[in-house]
């Protein structure tokens, strides 16, 4: 059992989430971009809608990450701060997020090239890669369920617990739908020295992989941003009625 | 009596339910204005101004004011004597329960 300091440093943590904008911002984001990530995934290849599709996405992108943050900042100072107060958060400094990211960075640049390195050298490594490759979204999945069991437990918050259960089941579902990929893959398929272009049937199996992966991140997304949208609609509405039943003297 | 000695001389300031609890919400965050502060103690704006006085007597917390926008602003936070205050005074608790 939790003592009540414990308590109240956990409801000090969650306060950033209390409001419900955080899901309901980033729900609408995610919902928004995983729908136009599963348009391109089902539009034709090699025809203009699909490149204007990805050209949509990738704007999308990189405008609605700014976009994002900076109407939930601007959202917090209008409604939150003014009814239940402002908190600032501890920010590590640039020294010290550089010192945590460069480790990072290179153990990927490192993967990055004994990968390609061990591609070109072994047709196992490449079966193996382009495998791999098929069960990402599933990966990233389970990886955000990791993610929210553990924002849940710092936090106490029932919703992070839901969201860490959605993105499971979701999880085991995208993996069922990659199961038909791999019955494709086989070492035959990548035979060869590596250079120069791929055989038509591996072409095709691999467009097919390609596609099958950006769909299955598309319905990620998807369903992650509503269920955070429904789950921050619904704190937000709690949040209002106990600021309304709750005015400080 | 060493032992009871170790009980008696915890720390005053920190010993009062209100002050343990500001002091535990500004020890997890970096600041926190006294809305929120109120907020989250229940207590009336003269009782927290009188905790939060306490608290900066005692060097434990720095206060700030200043604005946002037109709005006055009260930032508190915890000094770096009291987080170690804060830090001792939880451990003192739990060693005093684990004995009892």
């Amino acid at each position: 059992m939790k003592d009540t300091l414990t308590q109240v440093q956990q409801r000090a943590r969650a306060y950033w989430f209390a409001d419900g904008l955080n899901e309901i911002v980033s729900g609408i984001f995610a919902a928004l971009y995983g729908g136009l990530m599963l348009l391109e995934s089902r539009a034709e290849s090699g025809t203009p809608q699909k490149d204007m599709l990805s050209t949509t996405g990738d704007i999308f992108l990189l405008v609605g990450v700014f976009l994002s943050i900076f109407l939930l900042r601007w959202m917090k100072e209008r409604s939150t701060y003014p009814r239940s107060g402002y908190v600032a958060y501890p920010e590590l400094k640039f020294a010290e997020r550089l010192r945590r990211v460069i480790p990072i960075m290179i153990i990927v640049s490192l993967l990055v090239v004994l990968l390609a390195i061990s591609m070109l050298a072994s047709v196992h490594a490449r079966l193996w890669v382009f495998a791999s490759m098929t069960w990402l979204p599933t990966a990233i999945s389970l990886l955000f369920g990791v993610i929210f069991i553990r924002s849940a437990r710092e936090t106490g918050l029932t919703r992070h617990f839901l969201l860490a259960g959605i993105s499971l089941v979701t999880a085991i579902w995208l993996g069922w739908r990659s199961l038909p990929l791999m019955s494709r893959l086989s070492l035959g398929l990548f035979v060869g020295d590596g250079f120069g272009p791929m055989p038509p049937e591996t072409a095709w199996v691999m467009q097919d992989l390609m596609t099958t992966v950006y769909s299955n991140a598309a319905l990620w997304l998807i369903v992650m941003g509503i269920a955070a949208f429904i789950l921050g609609a619904l704190a937000r509405y709690n949040y209002l009625r106990e600021i309304k039943n709750a005015r400080p003297e | 009596m060493p032992a009871l000695n170790e009980h008696t001389d915890i720390d005053r300031v920190l010993h009062e339910p209100a002050r343990a609890v500001i002091a535990a919400i500004l020890d997890t965050v970096e600041s926190a204005d006294f809305l929120y502060l109120q907020r989250e103690t229940g207590l009336t704006k003269g009782n927290l101004s009188s905790h939060l006085a306490k608290l900066e007597g005692a060097g434990y917390v720095a206060i700030q004011k200043t604005f946002r926008g037109k709005l006055p602003l009260t930032l508190c936070r915890l000094t770096a004597p009291g987080k170690q205050a804060f830090d001792q005074y939880r451990k003192r608790l739990a060693d005093f329960i684990a004995k009892t």
